[in-house]
């Protein structure tokens, strides 16, 4: 594809990908960015572009730009030390914060848990933590990508861990014992 | 709401408040999650972003990134073009100062230094049944200039009755 070609195919689509952006990532200005990221990534895959889908390809490169920018929002959010991340401090090393919940958790009520989690996070999390498959062997048996079961098994966890802290579920013997709270 | 039905696939209800921008941080970050990868739903959501839905961006992007196309496109011609100039100065430079002469004028002398071997390759013996009867290869030093004329012209004249005598034999029998 030449440069003129590509030139039009922007302006034919990115309409339609500043949609996906904006859509995905509501900050206008984020939004326009990830448009052209978007544009530029197409740009240098263009050979791999299915003639006849280039709606389909621009609008998942789109997504898979949106997805990027919102999983570092996200983990950026949630390693700032709040006060639950912070009465866990004294942890030992290289524990993490929410493993150390959960492992305080019974293994039954643990299951209980993972199995009212809601989807896309039941799945990965009953095949990697219930059932011990590897990431590698969740991700085939989703039909995932292996990275997004890694992240969707670690969003879970947080989101776990959280739950159980604001119910309150954590047994005071277990925190005073890595002094916490 | 749900944004997933039972089969972890994007639910109606959930695609359509994706349009409408209804949807939270994390639930956006699920539903991208999910259009990176499920063909089914980016086919889904694809035909729900019709001509109405679809916004117009603030600024053009078609200018900033065909600018960003063409920067890239030229730093790499004239990337290339900057070391071949580099080079070319190089040598136009080696060469004047007269260095290229010196390094093959090194390299003859080098050559003079190394011993004078010769290899004897005969391919047109090779494969050929063993033939103890054929002339063997001279063991003299080949391409060493014959000193003494005389002693040459006996040789040939030695070799010349030789054969003069085998052919009278011969016509004899």
């Amino acid at each position: 594809m030449t440069t003129q070609e590509f030139s039009t195919m922007v302006q034919k689509y990115q309409a339609l990908v500043y949609t996906v952006c904006h859509q995905l990532v509501p900050d206008v200005q984020e939004a326009q960015d990830l448009t052209q990221e978007t544009f530029l990534a197409a740009w240098r895959a263009i050979d791999r572009c299915p003639p006849g889908f280039e709606k389909q390809w621009l609008a998942r490169i789109a997504a898979n730009k949106a997805k990027d920018y919102l999983r570092s929002a996200w983990v950026r959010k949630m390693n700032t030390p709040g006060d639950e991340v912070l009465a866990l401090e004294g942890a030992p090393p290289g524990m993490q914060p929410e493993q150390q919940v959960l492992d305080a958790l019974g293994e039954e009520e643990l299951t209980e848990m993972i199995l009212n989690l809601r989807e896309p996070y039941c799945t990965p999390c009953r095949l990697v933590l219930l059932e011990q498959h590897t990431m590698a062997e969740a991700a085939r048996l989703c039909g995932r990508p292996p990275k997004t079961v890694e992240a969707q098994v670690y969003r879970a966890k947080k989101m776990l861990a959280q739950q159980i802290l604001q119910n309150d579920r954590v047994p005071c013997e277990r925190r005073s014992v890595h002094g916490t709270v | 709401m749900e944004l997933f039905d039972a089969k972890g696939c994007l639910s109606e209800e959930g695609l359509q408040a994706l349009v409408g921008g209804q949807l939270d941080e994390t639930q956006r970050l699920e539903a991208a999650e999910h259009l990176a990868y499920c063909d089914r739903c980016m086919d889904r959501y694809t035909a729900l972003l019709t001509d109405d839905v679809l916004e117009q961006p603030p600024r053009s992007a078609r200018g900033a990134v065909m600018g960003t196309i063409w920067i890239r496109l030229m730093q790499n011609t004239w990337g290339r073009a900057a070391v071949a100039t580099v080079a070319a100065v190089l040598a136009l430079t080696l060469w004047r100062a007269g260095t290229l002469e010196q390094i093959l004028h090194t390299g003859q002398q080098l050559n003079t230094w190394l011993p004078q071997t010769t290899q004897q390759t005969e391919p047109e013996l090779l494969g050929k049944p063993v033939n103890h009867k054929a002339p063997q290869p001279s063991t003299a030093p080949l391409g060493k200039p014959i000193e003494d004329k005389k002693q040459l012209t006996e040789k040939l004249s030695d070799a010349l009755d030789a054969l003069l005598h085998h052919s009278a034999d011969t016509t004899e029998k």
